[in-house]
């Protein structure tokens, strides 16, 4: 039968295998959980009808053997069902056992149509004994509770969604993205002269071009706990065979990507839990000789902070030792000794990313094969992401992930070098400031600036671009645009001949002739429907051996790093101090220049910002400070801020004027209590009061809460 | 009986299987690829469509060309087929062309360098010598100038 199938028939067999391939993970999630709470009926009932369906469909389509193992299992979990047999963790492993069973033999059939030559014999005849009660673990408590045969019919809820093929959705989002480029050059062509009734039009279409991409790439979106959907049983199987006791708890599992990001975290995250069940949680006989539980913890956690999703693994296992990590470093050659003196605390831990370092001293099955940190590293910056780590010993390590939403549009912004523009993902963006030439110093023959109380290495882009334009060598330039940028939690000023216009670019990946080119992440056509090469931050920071250079690292405080706070930047506005948390500011702008009217009033003063016009507020406003028009704000007119934040909360884009950008400071603990509404609380920094905003209720209260694209017309 | 698109590279006449020619284009604006092989033009936008060009001057070893020739015309592109959008920029392009299989030669032993390499053989065709183009070869950016220094 499986020869002669007709093009339906293996259009049923495709869905039969996804819709199986699916269920069986969804019986691995449900096995772990009915192992914590074995009498769960809605939980056994949801097993019972995954294998049933399973038996079903093969024997309807011929997969004797699939069926034949299907069925010993469905018959176990009907005797488990019925009460007459408690789970055990014998019986659990043989049904996860079946469910591996099941899956090699539909990858046979996806390979070759039919389910394979294996009976799988000795797992069908142990499935027979379990149920027989074959094992000195028989029932010995009271029969649990008979579970309904019928499930309630709540359970199910009205099915209101579609499967849609990938490959639809990948096209859909390449045709949107052709649209954003068609709406950018659209936007250049109207420009500023046009007739109102086109500029109408123009931004009509913008904004539906905008509501367009971003409904498109929800419909991308996936929770994040598609990833970790095996990790339950991966902590389960690894931890049996290592001797070790591991519970893992997930935290944030709804929140949401693109699914080729989290297709491309899936292997990494994997990598990191088994490492941390294989190196950092210890056996329970040094856990409790160290007076810890015998059963370590590990937890993965998800969440939004700002435009990125931020993901931990955590594990309360012994942590990194510095010193034998840096002993075991130079023992293998990765580091000298003389290096190992001069190395900071995180300068140690990041040895662990160095390719082909393996902090085992033997090669196991699991690890310790010298592959794996480095990898991880790689993938995750190869989606835009970065990953940190923070540990403490003898308490445990934690690694931090942080990554993009989505790749296939992104927030950047145009510098000019050379003949060229180039785009810079605004993610990397720090701020934007104008260098004097005398500030800038020479350190160690590398050129610097101090900034924010920190040394800043400089990088001239048209340098590194290898152009003969080369920005410090100009002697007419008085100040040189810098564009502060992170790479790998270093900082560095990059030097450019000038600055453009943020706008949404679309990101393509390079061609194969063009791979392994460190400097770009991809291209982009402009609205002028030129392209543009998108610099790869990271790699530009290598390229110039910012990130290697110790020199870079300010000076750090020797504070333990894994309490490290969110930071505040502080500003100074003309009635104070005041802080906001970091996390909310997008970027942070010089002397704008202002469209519309020039009057005091809040709801007529707007800010190019890209492609859009955002509102802009004054800091006193949204304090509801009398405003002091004859109050010199830092020496500059009254109505001209001189330093704008672009503040993002959720969907809504502001700018919030004030005076200047003092410093980034670590949040403190603990806040001295506020003294009026929207004031979090106070600190005191350099002898001075501050007041920390709670800027996302101040922008609700004041009402700012059109979408900055609306804001426009 | 082979089907060649055929196009002019320092006054040579080379060709490529028609079937591998998806279009063709007039010179368009490139923008350079800073630090990449210098046998990559750089990339152009064809109708939203980002694609590499590689100037087949450059690939070949062959002086570079005046941005503008002496008779007027300009560079052209010759896109491929293939998952990636990749275009050899050529002097001018010529007709589609067909030719005997068994007219086919081995490369004149007068070339030499990356020419020779890429070049897999020669149709006598009207007096005139059509060279076919090693797609394969001159599309593998491993291909590299290593073969160069070869005798």
């Amino acid at each position: 039968m499986p020869g002669a199938m007709s093009d339906e028939m293996d259009e049923i067999v495709a869905e039969f295998l996804v819709e199986s391939v699916e269920s069986l993970d969804r019986l691995d999630r449900d096995l772990l959980t009915l192992e914590r709470d074995p009498r769960s009926p809605e939980v056994l009932a949801g097993i019972f009808r995954t294998m049933h369906t399973i038996k079903g469909t093969c024997g309807f389509l011929g997969f004797g053997r699939l069926e034949r193992v299907a069925h010993a299992a469905e018959s176990l979990l009907a005797a488990l069902r019925d009460g007459s047999l408690t789970l055990t963790p014998t019986v659990a492993g043989s049904l996860l056992a079946t469910g591996d069973a099941l899956r090699a033999m539909l990858a046979e059939i996806e390979a070759t149509g039919v389910d394979g030559d294996d009976d799988h014999d000795a797992l069908v005849d142990e499935l027979e004994r379990l149920r027989k009660g074959g094992t000195a673990e028989a029932v010995v408590e009271a029969p649990a509770p008979r579970t309904p045969a019928v499930v309630p019919a709540g359970a199910v809820a009205p099915d209101a969604s579609v499967r849609v093929d990938v490959a639809l959705l990948d096209g859909l989002m390449t045709t949107v993205g052709q649209l954003v480029l068609a709406r950018n050059r659209l936007a250049e062509l109207v420009g500023e002269d046009a007739a109102p009734e086109l500029q109408t039009a123009a931004q009509r279409m913008s904004a539906i071009t905008a509501e367009l991409q971003r409904s498109v790439m929800e419909t991308r979106m996936q929770p994040i706990a598609t990833a970790w959907a095996k990790f339950p049983r991966v902590v389960r199987d690894l931890a049996m065979t290592l001797g070790k006791q591991v519970r893992i708890e997930t935290e944030g599992g709804e929140t949401e990507l693109d699914r080729s990001i989290v297709e491309a975290i899936k292997d990494p995250l994997t990598h990191l839990v088994r490492n941390a069940v294989d190196h950092g949680i210890e056996t329970p006989e040094v856990r409790s000789a160290a007076g810890k539980p015998e059963e370590g913890v590990l937890r993965v956690r998800a969440w939004h902070e700002g435009g990125q999703v931020g993901i931990e693994v955590t594990d309360d296992g012994d942590g990194i030792r510095g010193d034998a990590l840096l002993q075991r470093a130079v023992t293998q050659g990765f580091v000298s000794l003389q290096q190992a003196r001069a190395m900071s605390e995180r300068d140690v831990l990041d040895v662990i990313f160095a390719p082909g370092f393996t902090t085992s001293s033997e090669v196991t099955n699991v690890s310790g094969r010298g592959i794996g940190m480095d990898v991880v590293k790689a993938n995750v910056e190869r989606v835009g992401g970065s990953v940190e780590i923070q540990t403490e010993p003898g308490r445990g390590t934690t690694f931090k992930i942080r990554i993009p939403l989505t790749l296939a549009i992104v927030s950047a912004f145009l510098v000019h070098a050379g003949r060229e523009r180039y785009a810079i993902p605004q993610v990397n963006l720090l701020e934007l400031v104008h260098v004097e030439r005398g500030a800038i110093e020479l350190l160690h023959d590398a050129p610097v600036i101090r900034h924010r109380g920190r040394i800043l290495p400089l990088v001239d882009l048209a340098r590194e671009l290898g152009e003969p334009v080369v920005v410090f060598g100009r002697d007419d330039a008085e100040a040189v645009p810098v564009v502060v940028l992170s790479a790998e939690d270093r900082r560095f000023g990059l030097v450019v001949e000038r600055v453009g216009d943020p706008s949404e670019v679309v990101v393509k990946p390079l061609g194969a002739l063009l791979t392994g080119h460190e400097l770009f992440a991809g291209a982009t056509i402009l609205g002028d429907g030129r392209v543009a090469m998108i610099l790869d931050v990271v790699g530009l920071a290598r390229g110039a051996g910012v990130s290697d250079g110790a020199g870079s690292a300010p000076a750090r405080g020797d504070a333990a790093p894994q309490q490290r706070r969110a930071g505040l930047l502080l500003c100074a506005h003309p009635t104070g101090r005041i802080a906001v948390p970091l996390r909310i500011v997008e970027r942070l702008v010089d002397r704008p220049r202002l469209v519309g009217s020039l009057s005091l009033a809040d709801e007529d003063r707007f800010l190019p910002f890209g492609d859009r016009s955002i509102p802009l507020v004054e800091i006193g406003d949204l304090l509801g400070e009398r405003r002091a028009v004859d109050r010199p704000m830092g020496g500059e007119p009254a109505e001209e801020p001189r330093q704008v934040l672009i503040v993002r909360d959720g969907s809504r884009i502001v700018g919030v004027a004030v005076s200047r950008a003092i410093d980034v400071v670590e949040e403190p603990l603990e806040l001295q209590p506020a003294s009026r509404p929207g004031v979090r609380g106070t600190i005191v920094v350099d002898g001075r009061p501050t007041e920390v905003l709670d800027l996302p209720a101040l922008l609700a209260s004041h009402g700012g809460a059109a979408p900055a694209v609306e804001a426009v017309g | 009986m082979k089907r060649f698109a055929t196009f002019v590279v320092d006054g040579r006449t080379l060709g490529v299987d028609v079937a591998r020619v998806r279009e063709v284009t007039g010179a368009r604006e490139l923008t350079p690829v800073p630090l990449a092989d210098p046998a990559i033009a750089g990339l152009l936008n064809l109708r939203g469509e980002i694609v590499t060009a590689i100037d087949l001057r450059a690939r070949l070893g062959l002086p570079a060309a005046e941005a503008v020739a002496d008779d007027g015309s300009e560079a052209m592109h010759v896109v491929l087929t293939g998952a990636e959008p990749v275009s050899l920029l050529v002097d001018d392009v010529g007709d589609v062309v067909e030719v005997e299989e068994d007219a086919f030669e081995l490369p004149p032993v007068t070339l030499r360098g990356p020419a020779g390499e890429l070049i897999r053989g020669a149709y006598q065709r009207e007096g005139a010598l059509l060279l076919e183009l090693d797609l394969d070869r001159a599309l593998d950016a491993r291909t590299e100038r290593d073969e160069v220094s070869r005798p």
